[in-house]
């Protein structure tokens, strides 16, 4: 039998490299009748604002070829009814649970901090710094080295947590933003969020949806995120989360040969609600087919 | 009950022009299904990612049959299945048509026949009174016309059949015969359901929209089906998969 346990913090180990990305599977307890959570090792929440939010007017989504463009605009239903609905639930689950956090200003990521970080079954925070559609809270914190080192280094004197920060791929230079998060007290690094995109119906001339700039998802951006970690797990000695366009077992391989320690799934498990079984199927597989004892000997053995 | 899974092709016709009727078993749900509920059909291939939502067209014993139009590289591959194809599902998902007791009046727009067939079928075994109206852009697509229980109107855009025009123009000139109360359950393009949708206030009855729009999911998950609500201060916006896919028209902002 191979380790398929992955280590990111000697007190932080996750039974198998799979978490679902934040956005993609609500808050856990949603399709619990179609998929076993349990097959994951964590799940990443949607993203929590402290006051609930609508989110962006319809149209919010478009099909592109490979590819889903989203502008949901982070609609969640906020801190307070986040505690008070979801708690019970993810108390419950074996798997970490993994909070993500967004926020308006720097004082609204400390305040959901602070709120959530009584709560014993919280394992970790991912801190979204990248979310391309919504103007304050999102992206802009996650495009200034200085104003994301800042961010970090507050939640960090917050929080004894395990701190994720996810970073987005609409920089000019992904390792500027890997190191100012790592240097602030970032436990671990996701890569990527959604890439820019757009998309326009021909026929009505409008964009296809509201915002006009959306965020691309799905296997197209996978080689976009393949780079990123190539590029940032040469530079950083914090772990590296891959997230983006995963939509099966070799794709899970590819992004720990990259550097990756463990992955999230997520426009996938929209497309093919039993994906996570399958890809602990192909890693079982394939590890035993090449002879490896343990998959975290893979983890950036990408040979260049 | 929702369930993903792998069924079974068992009949897949060509009943019109580009119009189709598949036929495959799902006995979990066959017994629980309502009129108004869709299923989500998954293709592996690329480069189209989403599911695609089919509403549930009628039940037969332990099988579901859903209606599709041929209309993009998806719909023509559905196109090429033959009996023994296995194909992936998920359903049943959504809400459903809330059935009320009175003259119920069955309005559809071309492919939109889906959902209506079932209700219709459903109608006729409680013995409700039901008159149709049934659009379509041809005498070619309205093959299915005959099956249906109760007194029914036909109208093609070229009016090899039934009344020439849209299948609203058609209900307009015949709504003073319609014996009140009754209850109006529709499906069809956008512009037909925001026209009937405008005269259901002007002409004051009852109506239920069974709504399409681009799902990623079908599950409620990816928040992407979003429409406006009627009434935005107390509910801004819900999901067409999971609210939906059928409103009343209040529930609806349609403008």
């Amino acid at each position: 039998m191979t380790d398929i346990s992955t280590r990111l913090r000697e007190d932080f180990i996750l039974r198998n490299p799979l978490l679902t990305a934040s956005g993609t599977y609500g808050y856990g307890n949603e399709i619990t009748d179609l998929v076993d959570l349990e097959l994951y090792s964590g799940i990443v929440t949607k993203s929590i604002s402290l006051q609930p939010r609508i989110g962006n007017p319809p149209p919010r989504i478009a099909e592109v070829a490979c590819g889903m463009l989203n502008s949901i605009g982070l609609a969640n239903i906020g801190l307070d009814r986040f505690l008070a609905e979801k708690a019970e639930f993810l108390s419950t689950y074996s798997g970490k649970v993994i909070v993500s956090i967004v926020g308006r200003n720097e004082e609204e990521y400390v305040q959901v901090v602070r709120k959530l970080n009584t709560q014993q079954w919280i394992a970790a925070y991912e801190i979204n710094v990248s979310c391309p559609n919504v103007r304050e809270g999102g992206i802009l914190f996650g495009q200034e080295p200085g104003i994301l080192g800042k961010l970090v280094r507050k939640l960090r004197h917050e929080t004894s947590k395990f701190m994720i920060v996810k970073l987005t791929p609409n920089v000019t230079d992904i390792r500027i933003l890997a190191l100012a998060a790592q240097k602030s007290g970032a436990d671990a690094l996701a890569l990527i969020n959604t890439v820019y995109g757009a998309a326009i119906n021909i026929q009505t001339r409008r964009p296809k949806i509201s915002t006009v700039i959306g965020g691309l998802s799905g296997p197209a951006i996978k080689p976009i995120a393949i780079a990123h970690i190539i590029k940032t797990y040469k530079e950083v000695d914090i772990p590296i989360i891959g997230v983006g366009g995963i939509s099966d077992g070799s794709d899970v391989i590819e992004f720990l040969l990259a550097g990756a320690s463990a992955v999230q799934i997520g426009t996938a498990n929209f497309y093919n609600p039993g994906v996570v079984g399958e890809i602990l199927d192909y890693i079982e597989n394939y590890c035993s087919e090449k002879e490896i004892d343990c998959l975290q000997d893979l983890i950036g053995r990408v040979e260049i | 009950m929702r369930l993903f899974k792998n069924a079974t092709v068992l009949t897949n016709q060509m009943i019109g022009a580009d119009i189709y009727l598949l036929e495959f078993a799902f006995p979990e749900i066959s017994g629980s299904v309502a009129p108004g509920q869709f299923v989500n059909i998954y293709f592996p291939g690329r480069p189209q990612l989403f599911p695609r939502p089919f509403s549930i067209a009628g039940v037969s014993g332990e099988n579901l049959k859903i209606l599709y139009k041929r209309v993009g590289c998806l719909t023509a591959i559905m196109s090429h299945w033959r009996s023994g194809q296995s194909i992936r599902l998920l359903g049943a998902l959504g809400n459903q048509f809330k059935i009320r007791n009175e003259q119920s009046v069955l309005i559809a727009g071309g492919v939109g026949l889906a959902p209506l067939l079932f209700l219709n079928s459903r109608l006729h075994s409680l013995n409700f009174p039901i008159i149709n109206f049934i659009g379509a852009l041809s005498k070619n697509q309205l093959s299915l016309v005959n099956s249906m229980a109760g007194k029914t109107f036909t109208a093609t855009d070229d009016g090899s059949e039934g009344y020439c025009g849209t299948v609203i123009d058609c209900f307009r000139s015949n709504l003073k015969s319609i014996p009140r109360p009754f209850s109006v359950y529709a499906c069809g393009p956008d512009a037909m359901l925001r026209a009937l949708w405008q005269m259901s206030f002007e002409y004051k009855f009852d109506l239920q929209l069974s709504l399409e729009r681009v799902m990623a999911c079908g599950l409620g998950i990816c928040q992407g089906c979003a429409i406006k609500h009627a009434h935005q201060s107390e509910l801004p916006l819900q999901l067409v998969c999971q609210d939906g896919p059928v409103f009343n028209a209040d529930e609806l902002d349609l403008k």
